[in-house]
């Protein structure tokens, strides 16, 4: 007799869910992408210059 | 033809006397030659720059950057073409919603205009393209041999049945009654006469139309409506480098589709540079005006690598991220340069001076200051274009602590456009000519130049004086 794994379809279910909601925003023109990216925006003072960088140069 | 006298010169012989030989003046009187219209063209200095010249051309200037304004207009036959770079730009339809002109009427001079300054196909005529959400890419185009309007034009007009030139010639005032001027009254050598004509062009430059207004009204007080704004909403281009940086070649090259390959060169056009604008949608969004960022691009492989070195210092990551995934080859060295649109101002304004010209006419009061708008403008503009280079990981961005200050901004210099003065517009108000260029309140006085511009733009203006001239001259044609 086969038992079907209730919860692997659960978490299947539901991250299709989430995925296709965020994916349906981002879409729509919230960006969230976008706008997870850019707050990897750093700004740095050297030599009396505004460096405009990414969180990643730092690291 | 070449008049060395003025003497006997019949009343009326000439049917327009255009004050000014550099481009707008020379572009109306060859364009009247086409359509037979005889014409006498005024010219206060010689074939030569005279160093005394300047005594006519200074004044004080209150300002907090500006240049001297003697150094920038030539006293001489073909005016400031004997100065200028040859760099010509076209106005963006947009900018032109507040002229009183059309815009497809206007441009509909463009092949003549083409033709008067040389304008060579090196790679693709003017085009404005999309470069991302924010900004547009243009390119300049550039007349022949840096177009010298006194080298190509001199020949011609001396052999010209119809436009007389008289070098060495002053002029000092209008002369007439009320709504219509009767003769202008100059000065050659030690003589002075009194010329006579149906119409009159004004075309002596940025600063010198207003100035020989604001002369002419104060000598015939009832000459000029007493509310026309003559000498205010005086512009300028703002011209300096705020920013450096580095790019990977191959990321940004995508978004250069009009580029043309040659080794790893971008040739947009004759430099190795890409112009940026904002769009309209960015300008709108952020209530600001336009500009051009000139991205100058370093191909040349050292300063190139002392540039990386200098960066290493700064941050090492940045460096490993790039070199560890691309070539050092692929990372090109760039600065910024803004030729910045100036919003038109009442208090940026020509005035007379208490100082006198050698003749005895005032010289000029100017009063120029920058916006904290224009300031604003050139700092989102440049955090906009740091945060695409970011997001999209084409490069970096490095920015002059000035430009996020009000009180420390400074520019290096400005590009020497002078405008306004003498805007055009509907409305006598704000406006000292009309649709047609002619004064308004007056029957038969025109101005044409750059003074007559009634937004700034962001481009050089000598493509539009051109275009404005032709267009005056064919009316002038309809009117005579």
């Amino acid at each position: 007799m086969n038992i079907k794994k209730n919860n692997k379809r659960n978490f299947l279910k539901i991250s299709s869910l989430l995925f296709f909601s965020l994916l349906s925003l981002d879409l729509n023109g919230l960006k969230i992408y976008e706008q997870f990216k850019k707050k990897g925006i750093k700004f740095y003072k050297k030599n009396k210059k505004i460096w405009i960088l990414n969180q990643n140069d730092f690291e | 033809m070449i008049l060395n006298d003025l003497n006997n010169i019949n009343d009326n012989f000439f049917s327009v006397i255009i004050i000014g030989s550099g481009p707008a003046g020379i572009s109306t009187a060859l364009k009247l030659e086409e359509l037979n219209v005889r014409t006498l063209l005024i010219e206060a200095g010689g074939l030569e720059l005279d160093p005394e010249s300047e005594d006519f051309l200074k004044g004080n200037v209150y300002a907090e950057d500006y240049y001297d304004i003697s150094t920038r207009r030539a006293r001489m036959f073909g005016g400031t073409s004997n100065l200028w770079g040859g760099h010509c730009n076209k106005f963006e339809k947009e900018q032109f919603s507040n002229w009183p002109i059309d815009y497809d009427d206007l441009h509909s001079y463009e092949d003549e205009a083409k033709k008067v300054l040389g304008l060579k196909f090196y790679y693709t005529d003017f085009y404005i393209k999309k470069f991302n959400e924010d900004f547009n890419q243009y390119n300049t185009r550039f007349s022949d041999k840096s177009r010298n309007f006194k080298d190509v034009y001199y020949d011609k007009i001396k052999n010209s049945n119809y436009i007389y030139l008289s070098l060495n010639t002053s002029f000092l005032h209008f002369e007439g009654e009320k709504d219509n001027i009767s003769s202008v009254y100059c000065r050659k050598k030690s003589n002075f006469y009194s010329l006579k004509a149906k119409y009159f062009v004004l075309a002596a430059g940025g600063i010198e139309n207003s100035r020989l207004l604001l002369w002419s009204k104060e000598k015939n007080k009832r000459l000029f409506d007493d509310n026309l704004p003559i000498g205010k909403y005086y512009m300028d281009h703002p011209y300096y480098d705020p920013a450096e940086g580095f790019i990977k070649y191959d990321k940004v090259s995508k978004y250069l589709d009009k580029t043309k390959g040659r080794s790893r060169e971008f040739y947009v056009d004759c430099y190795n540079r890409v112009n940026l604008s904002p769009n309209l949608k960015f300008r709108s969004e952020r209530d600001i005006d336009g500009l051009t960022f000139f991205w100058n691009f370093n191909h040349k492989s050292a300063s190139n690598s002392s540039y990386i070195k200098k960066i290493t210092c700064m941050s090492p990551n940045i460096i490993k991220n790039f070199l560890l995934r691309e070539n050092t080859e692929d990372l090109i060295n760039f600065n910024i340069s803004i030729n910045q649109e100036q919003e038109p101002e009442a208090n940026n304004r020509i005035t007379l001076s208490n100082d006198l010209d050698p003749y005895g006419t005032p010289l000029i009061d100017l009063t120029w200051k920058m916006s904290n708008k224009m300031k604003r403008c050139a700092k989102e503009n440049l955090l906009r274009l740091g945060k695409f280079l970011v997001e999209k990981d084409m490069g970096r961005i490095a920015i002059n602590e000035d430009i996020f200050s009000y009180d420390n901004f400074k520019t290096k210099l400005n590009a020497g456009h002078q405008m306004g003065g003498t805007c055009a517009g509907k409305n006598k108000l704000n406006s000292v000519v009309d649709k047609n260029l002619k004064v308004h309140s007056i029957d038969n006085l025109f101005v044409t130049g750059s003074s007559v511009f009634t937004t700034s733009g962001h481009g050089n203006p000598t493509y539009t004086i051109v275009l404005l001239s032709l267009k005056l001259a064919d009316h002038l044609k309809k009117i005579i």
